[in-house]
């Protein structure tokens, strides 16, 4: 009889360990999509700027203003969050994001999407700072906890985009915020399982300049992901003009390989891992900066550089980021702000130096189109016809757009004549070549923010030789 | 530890790779991708391909671009964007007067050395250079359909190898100039059908030196026919009453007396001198 009740305890525990592993990857998936939504929408951007009818810095409000709210309600939090019950601000924090997820997917302008979208950050800056506690009590280990916390963290960053474009492209860019809801949903119940985990009052001996080297490893990365995960994901989509899927199929290279690394980041010593991956990461961005064509193959392999160095980087930086001894819960919710306070400088640094280039790029563009239409070997009837057609396609294109000249070119037989046909593509091929190396110099700064973490790993060592 | 070097082995392994695809970027012309250089306009390159008119015209069109933008100190291309309007590239820093000049010096030199190349004969050369002096400069711009349209007007609705048996229906215009050039147009017409020849081959037996092969037919023959020809159109014209009376009686003297060279251009030094009287 002891036996069979002793089984049947152990079942119980067995069955309530289960439930409490699947309470906790609920709150993992919602930390995921928490730090993919720094991305999620760079490929559906063109979808809105049609939806919405408006301008290039109008849409970008949808990226920047969620991130500028996280990195600044995650700092404003340091100094709090060790007052206050983190099961609440978990808690506050989903149901936020989950009423402005279900807000942004009914949105039907662009004020809208943007105000909602900083609501959403807001909810994203608080659950994000409380989960990681409840994942360590859920896991039943804190150092468990805290590894699932920052796994999710760096596969959601990673995934961001790639899952933004096939939701995009299966369904509308309202999907992508439709999508969320569940997922914060399932996020709520995972707060339910999880008991005793305020760790309001936690004590922490060391101060969070400790965290220093980690942190300021973490805005380089995160500031030069800018390049991987916003620029990358343009060019491929926006310039080279491949669908939201087929875009993301290429993008998808970066996650793969930020997963395919994790086996080498466990194993490897943090600094020589930390510094690896920067070196990494800035290969990759100077293999975009240096792109011989607008070849699929070559961004998809410079991409998984780049997710291969986020892979290496980003685990050793977070964790002397996040310790014990700065306090766990405040040195994750201060490297949650740092992390996308680098994305949000590199965003501003980035844009107006893109914006620049992209102008110089159309205005090189223009040229070599010119070239391309004058020496064209087409009869005179057919060349006047185009030349006027493509003013107006020019004029109708957005900064760092390929214009769309498959009708005119229809229209003059290319279907079957070859010789349109081959005007058409080098045409085309022209005026890729010219915006692909308008991204150069924003490639190869973030490429250069990326190469500032290198020397930041060393720190790690220092660190470690400290304790 | 053995899990450890292995690790170190794969990262070196990814830098390796890393290394490789940059190299590789560079062997294939990576930071030149983009660069959109064109072409210097002062060195020589490879003419327009391709025979006939059209692709005469373009060569002319692209050497006079050409000659232009060298004497402007800038490309074909910026050149020829500076006279678009938002075209989005930077002017280039010479006033309209300045590149109009420029434009039509290097066609007209482009003319010369087509000429000379031996790509058009002396009967294109004219018509060419006429329409390289006279069009405004946004029909030349327009992409030298307008000096095919030109020439095509100058010679009828089939340019040089209509045949000249058929009516063409010629566009209009009041006044003496435009009726001239019809009567040139339709004298050249009537005396080509009249001995056989294209219009081609009628301009060239015109031109001294130009002739193409054995000539079907005398100089002096072709003399009286074009001349009689041109008679008979004054008088046509004169009877429709699109031709003052002493306008017709002035052409009936140059015709007899014009050298027939004169013709070539669609009757423009004739034109000329009527539109001074009239």
């Amino acid at each position: 009889m002891d036996a069979v009740g002793a089984t049947g305890e152990q079942a119980a525990v067995g069955r309530g360990r289960v439930l409490r592993w699947l309470l906790a990857a609920a709150l993992a998936t919602a930390v995921s999509v928490a730090f993919a939504d720094s991305s999620i929408v760079v490929l559906a951007l063109p979808d809105l700027y049609v939806a919405f009818r408006t301008s290039i810095q109008g849409i970008a409000w949808v990226i920047t203003g969620y991130n500028v709210v996280v990195a600044v309600v995650a700092i404003a939090l340091v100094p709090l969050v060790s007052r206050v019950s983190l099961v609440w601000l978990t808690r506050a924090g989903i149901v936020l994001f989950l009423g402005a997820s279900i807000g942004c997917a009914l949105a039907g302008d662009l004020t809208t999407l943007i105000a909602v979208r900083l609501v959403q950050g807001l909810g994203a800056a608080l659950f994000l700072a409380g989960s990681l506690p409840l994942l360590g009590s859920l896991l039943g280990s804190r150092g468990r906890g805290t590894a699932t916390w920052l796994l999710a963290g760096t596969l959601g960053a990673a995934l961001g985009p790639a899952l933004g474009g096939v939701l995009t492209e299966l369904f509308d860019w309202r999907a992508i915020f439709v999508a969320q809801a569940p997922v914060a949903g399932l996020a709520l119940l995972g707060t339910l399982g999880a008991h005793g985990a305020s760790l309001a009052g936690e004590r922490h001996e060391g101060r969070l300049r400790e965290t220093g080297w980690g942190n300021l490893g973490l805005f380089f990365v995160f500031g030069a992901l800018v390049g991987a995960l916003f620029l990358g994901v343009v060019l491929v989509i926006t310039v080279w003009g491949y669908s939201p899927i087929a875009g993301a199929g290429i993008v998808s290279a970066l996650p793969a390989a930020t997963i395919l690394v994790r086996p080498i980041a466990s194993r490897l010593w943090p600094a020589a891992c930390a510094a690896g991956g920067a070196v990494l990461l800035a290969a990759g961005l100077a293999a975009l900066a240096l792109l011989p064509a607008a070849s699929p193959v070559y961004a998809a392999l410079a991409l998984a550089l780049c997710g291969a160095g986020l892979g290496l980087a980003v685990p050793p930086f977070s964790a002397s980021a996040t310790t014990e001894r700065a306090g766990l819960v405040r040195s994750a919710t201060f490297s949650i702000g740092v992390r996308h306070l680098g994305l949000v400088l590199a965003l501003a640094l980035l844009a107006p130096l893109l914006s620049h280039d992209l102008d110089a790029a159309g205005q090189r563009a223009s040229l070599t189109a010119t070239a391309v239409v004058l020496d064209g070997e087409l009869p005179l009837t057919k060349k006047i016809p185009l030349a006027l057609d493509m003013r107006g396609l020019f004029d109708a294109a957005q900064q760092g757009e390929v214009p769309d000249l498959d009708a005119p070119f229809e229209a003059q037989g290319a279907a079957t004549d070859e010789r349109v046909a081959q005007v058409r593509d080098d045409l085309t091929g022209t005026i890729e070549a010219s915006i692909t190396r308008g991204f150069r110099w924003s490639f190869l700064v973030s490429a250069l923010l990326a190469l500032l973490a290198a020397p930041v790993a060393l720190g790690l060592l220092r660190r470690r030789e400290e304790r | 530890m053995r899990g450890r070097v292995a690790a170190l082995v794969a990262l070196v392994l990814l830098l390796a790779a890393a290394a490789a695809l940059l190299a590789v970027e560079l062997a294939k012309g990576g930071p030149g991708y983009g660069e959109g250089k064109v072409a210097d306009p002062c060195e020589p390159r490879p003419p327009f391909p391709g025979s006939g008119f059209d692709a005469t015209i373009q060569r002319v069109v692209l050497g006079g671009l050409d000659g232009a933008a060298c004497e402007l100190d800038t490309t074909r291309e910026e050149f020829l964007l500076s006279f678009v309007p938002a075209s989005g590239v930077e002017p280039i820093p010479w006033d309209e007067a300045t590149r109009e000049r420029a434009l039509r010096a290097g066609m007209q030199r482009s003319v010369d050395d087509a000429l000379e190349r031996g790509d058009i004969n002396r009967v294109e050369a004219l018509l060419l250079s006429e329409a390289v002096a006279r069009l405004p400069v946004d029909a030349l711009l327009r992409g030298a359909l307008d000096l095919k349209d030109a020439a095509t007007e100058t010679l009828g609705g089939e340019g040089l190898d209509g045949d000249p048996c058929q009516p063409v229906e010629r566009p209009g215009g009041e006044g003496v100039g435009p009726a001239v050039q019809r009567i040139v147009q339709s004298a050249l017409d009537g005396a080509a059908c009249e001995l056989g020849l294209t219009r081609r081959e009628l301009m060239l037996s015109l031109m001294p030196g130009e002739q193409e092969g054995e000539p079907a037919w005398d100089p002096a023959t072709i003399q009286r026919t074009v001349r009689s020809a041109l008679r008979r159109s004054i008088d046509e014209a004169e009877e429709r009453g699109s031709l003052p009376r002493r306008a017709a009686v002035i052409l009936r003297g140059l015709a007899d007396t014009v050298p027939l060279e004169a013709l070539l251009d669609g009757g423009q030094r004739l034109r000329d001198a009527l539109d001074g009287l009239f």
